[in-house]
């Protein structure tokens, strides 16, 4: 009965060897940082926008699309959640579409003109159906924008629009609070959607938004809540030169990164919309799959309290901006697939106007920090760093060993995202790590992240200057052209980096993962998007 | 008769053959003679003499904490025995540290709801009736929700630090220790030496101090054991699921999380966080299971 | 038999108000304002005031209590601070997922663990006994989420047999349950066979064998029906732990149901949400008590006979 014993014990411990064995077999790899470039045999492509279609190419196709966070709702106004956006941007129609570069390109609207510097109207063109057969009509583009108005979700993006009304059956007016060149650009948010009158009436009196009406490219079939939503192609949208090159989109929820790719890898999905950077090196290896890669307009940086004592002094605040590796943060908390930007006002590098390093200023020198925090009389202090994803945890725990060596002794701090709002209204996040999206036109996003009136909203740094408002609104009143506006985000970028008000680090690229018989993936400077274009 | 009494040379040794060894000896003899149990014993102890000497075998700030990016994801070798993570930490150190964190709130969370449970069950079973059935009750309404989920609701309210945790998962361990604290009263509630110390007029505090709580000892310690390996069980899960102790502070459930988005190609970063729990674990449900096969009445 | 059920049905709708109580009570106590959550970006102090006359979140503790059980009593759990939609579609959507896995789990559970623990009952010191001894001392030790991640790199990654998330067919759920019942399994297995060799060794068995009854016979007809209460038991205390690890479970392999729908709720700070995973979650506890509560009843002849159900 020992015997038994003794020999049942050995044959757990050889079972659980063998499978502990098989299962670390694979981590006998080489460490990541080794990336043999002669051995890759699928680089990743630059995903440009599909101008030319394959006339033999197949154009009904059920496309499956993975993500990881599952849509909120159908209504347009409810969230401004990029999970939700790409996914009911192919039910409804805009007046203006997204571009490459989160730019404008009409849609809906077939001319516009401008009466003066805030009259603007907008032609729509006749014949727009809805999903359900009848006309799309001015009154409905009306009674949708007003709605939006009305919401929260579009925010400080409205603020400047005063009026929208009907002028015909076809032509809408919106007048604004002095000139505001980025209306078209505003009206591309998600919040925009055009929805027929008729069924918001509806949904909004049952609370129902789950059966959406709109005059989109696809028509809602059907949703799993936290599985899958299917869409369906729309047969009579109105602009049969731009339909949809494929029969059907089913967008599939998968949190796990590395399910995301295995669901690709196996031909369960034909793209990933969220790719997971872990997987880079071996989605590289498998010529199965395509890597299709964008640059993004996702400007991750390390935020400050300007009001904070601590932060008072414009040199301490430079001292930061050359104390911390940006590439090595990059690295950290994009596995280095993206650019480095050295700027302290949020500018992509593909912005309008923006300049990578304003004046050559700023570079990873720590030995200039000190001697600045030295000139600024300030021999260090104690502070926190806010965060509330893995990415900017990682960096953070990286930018606590950077402060330490010029003297600023940070302690890490996550929270949940859904306070991060509220922390920085009380003041309780010294310093932070986070990420912004810029729409392509600067305006969008310098008053809101810079000036007074975004105190209490993004200006999440409590930064604001008198002389920075007047450069801010020259910006906007000095022309309707994109030349001199630049001009003036120049001028702008190079007082700022002076200034320092933030430590911009860089921004990360854009990736989709798909079979490679894929064709037509587009990729903007936020997501992939432009689904109804994937065809085989 | 006579050669048997010629065996000893006194009447004292003679009568040394019947004299009963302590209670506590005997026990102690039984659970040695479990190779189980004692196997167990010295798993735990070893654990328990880790995480003490834990800076002296890795330093905290430099090794277990800090950043280094080169450093990332190397196998196990001479340098790093368990390898190192995604920010170049070397596992072992983190590990080591690990074990801290469970053994700390480990046993301050079971220590709070023997504390608040024994208190309550003590009074439930002593006595008994009205008072009784409102504390059951009352401890009926808290098993409805598993203990993991009850957590989960403490934490989501007050947010994720140590106290929390530790208030969290030992509130959820109080119900049931009231129950083994309550039946353990009431079996030995009747025994005669409690009516005879109240017959010679002891108050009730110092009968339940003095008497009956000496003798619920021995199930309580088992329980003690099981629930400190289940509370180490509950702080590796809510960390993992990302409601316990956020990082970069080491602890083993968040280093599962960490660790599991490369797992594909670095199976390694998932084996030590697990092993460690794993071992801790069973380490305690063996000394558990000893110490209750040890303490069986019925073996008397 | 009948009264004996109704009894406990009723007495179990004290308890899930109680639970209900606890656990509203325990988020109303949350700190923070769940306007900023709804609002995010665009929060302002008036759209807050106004949003929350609206959440009805001025009122008093009880007042909000009292409405929202009147609510739930007609299966409206509310409003989902981020989806706007009705908490219960999310539920209803989601809870089937999370039934499947802990089906799945229970039968592993059951129909792995009871034979397993008999066999090594009848037969305690053979080789498979022992070998199952040992595998179940080391099952209840294994954390859930770890065998869990195990099994995918095993299965999914090296294997590539079975998926390792999601829950589309039959494939997808073996392995979720077979980590989630792992550990319940070897508690099961060591119950059963501890019990199994108790009742063994009594004497009616002895007289049985002695009558010359075949050993199959004695086992099943004989030995199984006492050997099972503790199971029942085991059981029955399990559900409760069963439902706690499916949220570990559904985070290990990303299946979209209850527990992982709490887990984002916490995160995003969605009280509704949170309040309704509890509260069913709650109450399936309470009903799979009862059930097991009835079924012991039915097994035990002394309650059987009490309540009326065997004869006269």
């Amino acid at each position: 009965m020992k015997k038994n014993l003794v020999l049942s014990l050995l044959l757990v411990l050889v079972m659980m060897a063998t499978i502990i064995g098989g299962c670390g077999g694979s981590g006998k790899k080489d460490d990541a940082s080794a990336k043999p470039a002669a051995t890759v045999k699928n680089p990743p492509k630059l995903a440009k926008p599909t101008t030319t279609v394959d006339p033999k190419a197949n154009l009904n196709a059920d496309i499956t699309v993975v993500q990881q966070l599952d849509m909120v709702s159908f209504d347009p106004i409810n969230t401004s959640d990029l999970s939700n956006r790409y996914i009911i941007t192919n039910i409804y129609s805009y007046m203006f579409a997204q571009d490459e570069y989160l730019g404008n390109v009409p849609e809906l609207v077939k001319s516009f003109k401008r009466l003066n510097d805030s009259t603007w109207q907008f032609e729509i063109y006749k014949g727009v159906k809805t999903h359900d057969g009848k006309d799309l009509t001015a009154d409905d583009v009306v009674y949708s924008l007003q709605r939006t108005q009305k919401g929260t979700a579009i925010g400080a993006l409205f603020k400047p629009v005063d009026k929208i009304s009907k002028i015909d059956d076809s032509t809408i007016q919106i007048t604004t609070f002095g000139p505001y060149p980025a209306l078209p650009t505003a009206l591309t948010h998600v919040a925009c959607g055009i929805v027929p009158k008729a069924y918001a009436e509806k949904a909004d009196a049952s609370k129902d938004w789950s059966n959406p009406i709109g005059t989109g490219r696809y028509k809602f079939k059907s949703r799993v809540i936290g599985d899958s939503v299917v869409m369906e192609r729309f047969d009579g949208y109105f602009n049969q030169a731009d339909k949809a090159l494929n029969k059907s989109l089913t967008f599939k929820i998968i949190p796990e990164g590395s399910g995301r790719t295995i669901a690709v890898e196996t031909k369960k999905a034909d793209i990933n919309v969220v790719f997971d950077t872990v997987d880079y090196d071996r989605v590289l290896g498998n010529a199965n799959l395509q890597l299709w890669e964008h640059p993004s307009q996702l400007v991750w940086h390390l935020g400050y309290d300007n009001t904070n004592k601590n932060f008072s002094n414009k040199l301490v605040r430079q001292a930061i901006n050359y104390a911390v590796d940006r590439k090595a943060l990059m690295e950290v908390g994009h596995n280095g697939h993206g650019t480095v930007v050295f700027n302290n006002a949020t500018f992509a590098p593909t912005v309008l106007g923006a300049i990578n390093n304003p004046d050559n200023k700023y570079s990873y020198d720590p030995e200039k920090a000190k001697a600045l925090m030295k000139q600024a009389g300030v021999s260090g202090f104690d502070t926190e760093i806010i965060v509330f994803r893995d990415e900017a945890e990682r960096m953070a725990v990286l930018v606590q060993s950077y402060l330490k060596a010029i003297g600023i002794n940070a302690t890490v701090k996550r929270i949940e995202n859904a306070v991060f709002a509220q922390t920085i209204q009380g003041h309780k996040a010294p310093m932070f790590i986070t990420s912004w999206g810029c729409y392509w036109d600067p305006d969008m996003f310098l008053a809101r992240r810079f000036t007074k009136a975004g105190i209490g909203g993004v200006n999440r740094v409590w930064y604001q200057n008198p002389a920075l408002d007047v450069l801010i609104d020259k910006a906007r009143t000095i022309s309707f052209e994109n030349k001199p506006r630049a001009e003036v985000y120049g001028e702008i970028q190079k007082f700022l980096a002076d200034e320092a008000p933030e430590a911009d680090l860089y921004v990360n690229n854009m990736y989709a993962l798909a079979n490679k018989d894929l064709k037509g993936v587009e990729i903007n400077v936020e997501m992939p998007h432009n689904y109804y274009k994937l065809h085989y | 008769m006579d050669e048997a009494v010629k065996k000893y040379t006194t009447r004292k040794e003679f009568f040394k053959q019947y004299k009963k060894k302590s209670r506590l000896q005997e026990t102690w003899n039984r659970f040695l003679r479990n190779k189980m149990a004692v196997i167990g014993l010295f798993i735990f102890i070893f654990i328990v003499l880790v995480a003490i000497t834990a800076p002296i075998i890795a330093n905290y700030d430099t090794e277990a904490i800090k950043i280094n990016v080169p450093n990332r994801l190397k196998a196990p070798s001479t340098e790093h025995i368990f390898g190192t993570d995604e920010m170049g930490r070397d596992i072992m150190a983190r590990i080591v540290h690990g074990a801290r964190i469970s053994l700390v709130v480990g046993f301050a969370s079971v220590a709070l709801a023997l504390f608040i449970g024994g208190a309550l069950g003590a009074i439930a079973g002593y006595y008994g009736g009205k008072i009784d059935d409102v504390i059951m009750r009352c401890m009926d309404v808290f098993l409805c929700l598993p203990d993991v989920l009850l957590a989960l609701a403490i934490v989501a309210a007050f947010g994720t630090n140590l106290v929390n945790m530790t208030i969290a998962i030992g509130l959820s361990f109080t119900p049931k220790f009231s129950r083994v604290v309550r039946s353990a009263v009431m079996t030995v509630r009747g025994i005669e030496y409690v009516e005879a110390a109240r017959a010679i007029g002891s108050t009730n505090t110092h009968i339940i101090t003095n008497h009956v709580l000496i003798n619920c000892f021995g199930p309580i310690v088992v329980q003690v054991t099981l629930y400190v390996a289940s509370a180490i069980l509950t702080i590796s899960a809510l960390s993992f699921i990302g409601l316990g102790i956020q990082a970069p502070i080491p602890e083993w459930g968040n280093m599962l999380a960490s660790g599991r988005a490369y797992m594909r190609d670095h199976a390694y970063i998932v084996m030590a966080p697990g092993l460690a729990i794993f071992v801790t674990i069973l380490s305690l449900n063996l000394l558990g299971d000893g110490l209750r096969d040890a303490l069986d009445p019925r073996l008397k | 038999m009948f009264k004996f059920i109704v009894r406990r049905l009723l007495a179990m709708i004290p308890v899930i108000l109680a639970v209900t109580f606890v656990v509203f009570t325990i988020m109303y106590f949350t700190p923070g304002d769940p306007t900023n959550t709804i609002l995010g970006n665009e929060w302002t102090e008036d759209a807050s005031a106004k949003l929350k006359t609206e959440l009805g979140l001025d009122q008093s503790f009880l007042v909000q209590f009292f409405n929202y059980t009147k609510n739930l009593i007609q299966g409206d759990f509310g409003m989902s601070y981020i989806t706007r939609a009705p908490v219960s579609e999310q539920l209803l959507a989601r809870f089937p997922n999370t039934l499947k896995v802990v089906a799945g789990a229970m039968l592993f559970c059951v129909g792995l663990g009871v034979p397993i623990g008999v066999f090594s009952g009848v037969k305690p010191y053979s080789l498979f006994s022992n070998f199952t001894m040992v595998v179940g001392l080391l099952g209840v030790s294994l954390p859930i989420f770890w065998l869990g991640l195990l099994l995918i790199l095993l299965f999914s990654v090296q294997l590539g047999w079975l998926p390792s998330s999601g829950i589309d067919g039959f494939a997808s759920l073996i392995l979720p349950s077979v980590a989630l019942g792992a550990n319940y399994m070897a508690n099961i297995m060591r119950t059963t066979r501890s019990s199994m060799l108790e009742v063994i060794r009594q004497d009616y068995i002895r007289t049985a064998k002695a009558k010359g009854v075949n050993a199959r016979n004695v086992v099943l007809n004989h030995a199984l029906q006492n050997a099972m209460m503790p199971t029942v038991t085991v059981i029955g205390m399990n559900i409760g732990a069963l439902l706690g690890g499916v949220v570990l479970t559904e985070t290990v392999f990303s299946i979209p149901g209850t527990g992982r729908l709490l887990v984002e709720a916490i995160n995003k700070r969605d009280t509704p949400t949170v309040l309704g995973c509890l509260v069913i979650m709650a109450v399936c506890v309470a009903v799979s008590n009862l059930v097991v509560d009835i079924v012991y009843a039915y097994m035990d002849p002394r309650i059987k006979a009490q309540y009326g159900g065997g004869k006269g």
